[in-house]
């Protein structure tokens, strides 16, 4: 009996199964980097651009989500260890907004700090930073060589200083800074801020004024700084590889989205025929959803009453709204409304300056087009589903894409932008660099 | 007898619970795990009143009760495969599983009338990821168990010369359902967490048919149990969004498939007996995992259902289980058996990590006296490598499973 007792112990421990190892037949994503570099050494990665490229989000440019920038993204998956980006300390650069959760009806609680300037902490790095991106630059910018301290000043915005330093030392403008460092590959993302100035504006600000009224920067315009530009950077720099962005249309994002334009429900008769004696007839008002009334400085009696295609910006005062009768008894400010035309006049800013930006190819075959534009356009209309999870949308603060300023990407959001990237350079260079696994980036961050 | 079940219920929450083809439980006594679970034709123990029930009437004791427990030791993997979902390996979790069991059979006064009473886990799952893997928002933990209490009667006669028995069981089930994973917006991302409990009814049924010394035929059918599971939705990790994720009610149905089986026993020799069975399990009535909040996670002002499609169908597994009487005190077993996946491999998800099995056990009984016996059983299966993908679908958590189970079977058998 002992005998067979220890046969089947025996047995049994033969049998045990401690694990199954997976057999995997086509490896993807070996980070093999194809003819874009012949190792990881020699590649050397630059980013140009403004918010977007700088990891720009919830409202300024923070150490926790310059992490998440999509050139920071991008230079990880590349394997580049020494990718440096402006070392912005504390809570950061810019107009910050935490969020610390809903109220008890449901709606985002904002908290909003104003920041102090503050130094940059590795102002010393002996080289220029590898992350050129300088929220707010707009093509101009890209060859402009007035002194950076000079320019923040002036435009009243420290990134110029802060992410630009040493013109002496490492370049007057950031094209020449970009040289500096001799890249082999750069990524070049312009444009977006030569029309979204006047958007996020409601038309009240811009580059540019024909006739007195603020329009976006004519095209021609733009495709003239862009070929100085890259006319200089292709021949100070013969063999480098430029992944050129075209400009996403962006009035899709939840910045112009979320304030519906007809949330002036009235409930009681008396407010209804008060406001139709109050507009004596210009505006009508019904039982219900109504349209807002908002300021139009170029209209004969200085204002409108919005209707379905005009847009009423995210930061629009909303207690004012609620409480304090703006847009009924008083109008909105024009610089918190797009109308329905001034979108068609972004939309066509934007269509125009991509077709002018396609023909930048004609300067040197390593000039290729990433198409940012498209990948916005196909975010907006259909989301980007993450396996295992839900499909990243445009809805604010629920679509996990767009940080609570509404306009810039949330750090899983410029994960899609780093893996949509990450595609075109494999497709393109016969790489195979691992894409970024969205479900490990967070979206909203809730601060206590 | 609700103590009884209460008893077994806190049991197998306190040491979980497991896995088997989808989430069907055969190890019942320990001489069916050391035979591949081919018994349905032999058995002569009270066992038999789960695998079938009418061959109770053909046990020659008038008392005979059987204790025992498997403990499952099931493992797994998932390895990402597609460009969003790249090659890292996840293991569960270890997390292992004490499955008590207990029958007992009594030769009534009623010439040919016996009556017999199990109370055993007949469904049961249990799977755990690290609470940081690229599927959390999927599955992070799934957990359900099952308590059949099943007594039956089985008549035993004669057409001619050839023996046989009917019998018919009823069976009441009581559920308990746990589930847990996060919720991807926020960072701190939230844990929603549903525990709920129901129970259901069923019946069941079998045959045995004994034609001469060396053949023995057995069929034995349990019908599905449907339960209507309900219970508490609660998060964790919500501060400030407490006006989003408001504790409720879950509920969810679930039906579990009906099962018929069919087995041969021949007897090759003197001290050898084998047995063929095959087992037809009706997975499709796993179609849809439909759980209904009436607070929607994110949105508590309305309702919400959530919808996996689960697609499953019926299979039939093949079983092999072999008998070998070594001397007057003690039997040798060994056995087998092949259970293909009751689900199309791309439709696999991480709550039941999927494969084609293959079990091989063995065993042996030993006599102590005529009263007393005890048996001893181990079962390995190996699921074959399931890759499951779907190109048509981009949010399709696609990957590799791997998985497997090692379990230890242990049976004491009294009789009178």
């Amino acid at each position: 009996m002992k005998k067979i007792n220890l046969l089947i112990l025996i047995a049994v421990s033969i049998l045990f199964i401690t694990s199954c190892e997976p057999t995997i037949d086509n490896p993807i994503g070996t980070g093999s980097l194809g003819s874009l570099s012949t190792n990881k050494d020699s590649l050397v990665y630059v980013a140009i651009g403004n918010s977007i490229t700088a990891g720009y989000m919830d409202g300024a440019v923070y150490s926790e989500g310059q992490k998440y920038s999509f050139p920071n993204l991008l230079a990880t998956q590349l394997g580049i260890t020494n990718f440096i980006q402006p070392g912005i300390e504390g809570e950061g650069l810019g107009m910050r907004f935490k969020f610390k959760g809903f109220t008890s009806t449901g709606s985002p609680i904002l908290d909003k700090l104003i920041l102090p300037e503050i130094n940059v902490s590795n102002a010393s790095y002996p080289k220029p930073f590898n992350n050129l991106g300088v929220p707010a630059a707009i093509v101009y910018d890209l060859i402009d060589t007035v002194e950076f301290a000079q320019k923040t000043y002036a435009l009243k915005n420290p990134f110029y200083f802060a992410v630009l330093r040493f013109g002496d030392k490492y370049g007057k403008s950031i094209i020449d800074q970009a040289i500096k460092l001799k890249p082999s590959l750069i990524t070049l993302e312009m444009g977006a801020n030569d029309v979204l100035l006047y958007a996020t504006t409601g038309g009240t600000m811009s580059t540019t004024q024909v006739g007195g009224k603020y329009v976006p920067t004519p095209a021609t315009a733009l495709l003239g700084l862009y070929q100085a530009a890259l006319t200089k950077l292709t021949q100070a720099l013969p063999n480098t590889k430029i992944l050129l962005f075209t400009v996403p249309e962006v009035t899709n994002v939840p910045f112009f989205k979320t304030v519906p334009w007809n949330a002036l429900v009235l409930t009681d008769t008396l407010q209804v025929k008060g406001l139709n004696a109050a507009y004596s007839g210009l505006f009508k008002f019904n039982l219900g959803a109504n349209g807002f009334i908002a300021a139009d400085p170029y209209s004969q009696y200085k204002m409108r009453q919005l209707k379905a295609g005009d847009a009423v910006l995210l930061q629009v005062p909303q207690d004012s709204l609620a409480k304090f009768y703006m847009g009924s008894k008083y109008p909105i400010p024009k610089q918190y409304v797009l109308f329905g035309d001034e979108i068609d006049t972004v939309k066509k800013a934007v269509s125009d300056y991509n077709e002018k930006i396609r023909t930048l190819t004609s300067i040197s075959q390593n000039i290729k087009i990433f198409d940012l534009d498209d990948v916005f356009v196909k975010l907006l209309s259909s989301g980007y589903p993450v396996p295992g999870s839900t499909t990243l949308n445009a809805s604010y603060i629920a679509g996990e894409l767009f940080s609570t300023d509404g306009i810039h990407p949330t750090p899983r959001g410029y994960g899609v932008i780093a893996n949509e990237l990450i595609k075109f350079i494999n497709t393109n260079y016969g790489s195979d660099i691992p894409h970024v696994r969205l479900q490990n980036l967070p979206a909203i961050t809730v601060y206590k | 007898m609700k103590i009884l079940i209460l008893t077994f219920s806190t049991l197998i929450i306190l040491n979980g619970n497991l896995f088997a083809g989808g989430f069907q439980l055969n190890d019942h006594s320990a001489r069916s795990v050391a035979m591949g679970f081919s018994t349905v034709a032999n058995i002569s123990d009270p066992s038999a009143i789960y695998y079938n029930p009418a061959c109770i009437a053909f046990d020659a004791a008038e008392l005979s009760f059987l204790l025992g427990s498997s403990y499952i030791m099931p493992g797994g993997k998932f390895t990402g495969i597609t460009t969003l979902n790249e090659q890292k390996t996840t293991s569960l979790e270890t997390w292992n599983f004490l499955i008590p069991n207990f029958f007992g059979t009594w030769r009534t006064p009623i010439e040919g009338l016996s009556f017999g009473v199990g109370v055993f886990v007949p469904f049961g799952l249990g799977t755990r990821w690290p609470s940081d893997w690229v599927g959390r928002f999927t599955a992070v933990e799934t957990y359900l168990q099952t308590v059949e209490i099943n007594p039956n009667l089985a008549y035993n006669f004669k057409i001619g010369d050839i023996p046989i028995s009917i019998a018919a069981g009823f069976g009441y089930v009581i559920g308990n359902v746990e589930l847990k994973r996060n919720l991807s917006t926020f960072n701190p991302e939230p844990i929603l967490q549903l525990k709920g409990d129901g129970n259901g009814t069923t019946f069941n049924a079998g045959l045995s048919v004994q034609p001469c010394e060396m053949f023995k035929f057995g069929a034995s059918y349990r019908h599905n149990i449907e339960i209507e599971f309900e219970g508490d939705v609660s998060y964790d990790n919500i501060t400030g969004l407490e006006s989003k994720f408001q504790e409720g009610t879950g509920k969810t149905k679930i039906n579990l498939p009906n099962d018929f089986r069919f087995g041969i026993a021949y007897q090759v020799r003197n001290d050898l007996w084998v047995e063929l069975g095959i087992n037809y399990v009706g997975w499709s009535s796993y179609d849809t995992l439909a759980i209904k909040f009436d607070k929607g996670p994110g949105a508590p002002a309305s309702t919400y259902e959530s919808k996996n499609a689960r697609l499953y169908k019926d299979v039939i597994t093949y079983r092999l289980g072999a008998e070998y009487k070594f001397d007057e005190y003690c039997t040798l077993r060994c056995g087998g058996f092949y259970d293909p996946m009751p689900v199309e491999a791309k439709y696999v998800e991480p709550m039941l990590p999927e494969g084609n099995r293959l079990g091989g056990s063995l065993g042996f009984g030993y006599s102590i006296n005529k009263t007393l016996s005890l048996d001893l059983g181990y079962m390995g299966i190996v699921a074959m490598q399931t890759e499951s993908k779907d190109d048509t679908n981009l949010s399709k958590f696609s990957g590799i499973y791997n998985s497997w189970a090692n379990i230890i079977s242990l049976s004491i058998n009294v009789k009178f």
